[in-house]
């Protein structure tokens, strides 16, 4: 059997709190069918919950509330990633996903419901172990879009000189390591190593990163609510990497710190 | 907290994890089996290490799918279930150690026979929804690589019961 990498595809994403408001008067009591994007799109937030939350407990309502009703720019990313692998799901979980779609549902209990649950993981979730490397990058070209600041005037002159660097200095990735713990020495090893694949894959788009990718898609599986909380520390600590000196003595030692 | 200079060593840790450099999708639309099989393997190696940074490397999968691939491991060679006693809260244990298990989807999970059935041509003759459930629980234990099996044999052995579950 051949495995594609996904084809990422348009879509059409029905908001949770929109089957809510559109389902209102049912939503406690009669069993409601779904239309296939409506279906499609809580497969994918329940694909979200799951990757995160592997083990439900009470304690944890919140944060799957986070995700169910797409509080955060940076959660949804995992719900829009799962979207694309039910977009490419193959003929035999379509005609499971099928079934599915013919079936009615109790709204108010509908992500609890163990036979999508079980679909999800079976079709979607555990396919993470293969797509981790599709995952970690998808998700690092996004989440750079929103701690990389680029408004600043001087962004383009600082982008220039970091591309430049790399370009001579191709080996010396290490040196933002370097930087980023020098701007930021209270990271955790994880924020830290997420940050050094962040600004790898921004300005040197090495796109062969595979291990970045991976461990990328392990860090984000189990501390996303944390990642999302401290984004405004990720983009200070990198404009204060950025503003640092990028000098360029063409390979004679490297940076000055 | 980070140690000074402890971020750069640990950069360097991991960008030295896969023994050699791999092509794992070939022309950008295709995986290469063998390529990320060997891939998986060099990061499964460094799960102590990485662990160590708190990352944990455990691949998540329904406790159907585990509990499958622990009932291949341990009693493949058998034809029947019947002439062992099998701990099935034990196993589940088990396979939280191995995977990394969910409790969303738990239902059915009742006896061997029910979870990985011996003959499962004879047990859903009558029962294509019961056959579709279980061929496509199977498809990514044998498809397209192997992940999850530290048995090689049992992970063989799967793949011709699979290939029988898809024809009959």
């Amino acid at each position: 059997m051949e495995l594609k990498t996904l084809d990422f595809k348009n879509y059409h994403h029905v908001r949770f709190d929109e089957i809510e408001k559109k389902y209102k008067e049912e939503f406690n009591s009669e069993p409601m069918s779904l239309s296939e994007a409506e279906l499609k799109s809580i497969l994918a937030l329940l694909f979200s919950i799951q990757f995160h939350y592997p083990v439900s407990s009470n304690d944890q309502i919140e944060k799957v509330n986070d995700i169910l009703y797409e509080r955060h720019r940076i959660i949804n990313l995992t719900t829009r990633f799962g979207r694309q692998m039910i977009e490419n799901l193959d003929d035999a979980y379509l005609e499971w996903f099928n079934e599915l779609l013919d079936r009615r549902y109790h709204l108010s209990e509908i992500i609890k419901d163990i036979e999508l649950n079980n679909f999800v993981h079976l079709a979607v979730t555990d396919y993470m172990a293969i797509r981790k490397i599709e995952f970690g990058k998808f998700f690092l070209n996004e989440w750079s879009k929103s701690i990389i600041d680029t408004s600043s005037y001087y962004f383009d002159s600082y982008s220039r000189n970091i591309k430049k660097y790399f370009d001579d200095n191709p080996e010396k990735i290490w040196v933002v390591a370097e930087k980023i713990e020098k701007a930021n020495p209270s990271l955790t090893t994880r924020e830290g190593l997420l940050l050094i694949f962040t600004l790898k894959e921004y300005f040197i788009k090495p796109n062969d990163s595979i291990v970045d990718y991976a461990i990328t898609n392990y860090i984000v599986r189990d501390n996303i609510h944390e990642l999302n909380l401290k984004r405004s520390v990720y983009m200070s600590t990198i404009r204060e990497v950025l503003n640092q000196k990028w000098n360029l003595n063409k390979g004679k030692g490297g940076p000055r710190l | 907290m980070i140690i000074s200079g402890n971020l750069v060593e640990t950069y360097k840790t991991i960008e030295g994890l896969p023994k050699r450099k791999y092509q794992v999708i070939r022309g950008g639309r295709y995986y290469d089996k063998e390529e990320l099989e060997s891939f998986i393997k060099d990061l499964e190696g460094g799960s102590k290490t990485l662990e160590g940074f708190r990352i944990i490397i455990k691949e998540e999968l329904s406790m159907r799918r585990a509990l499958i691939v622990l009932l291949q491991e341990g009693y493949y060679k058998l034809k029947s279930y019947d002439d062992v006693i099998i701990d099935l809260i034990q196993l589940q244990n088990k396979a939280k150690i191995r995977f990394l298990i969910g409790n969303r989807d738990q239902e059915g999970l009742t006896y061997p026979e029910r979870i990985h059935p011996k003959n499962p041509c004879a047990r859903y003759e009558y029962n294509n929804t019961a056959k579709m459930h279980y061929k496509t629980a199977l498809r990514i234990l044998v498809n397209p690589i192997n992940i999850y099996f530290i048995d090689e044999k049992a992970h063989e052995h799967l793949k011709t019961v699979y290939e029988d579950v898809l024809i009959c």
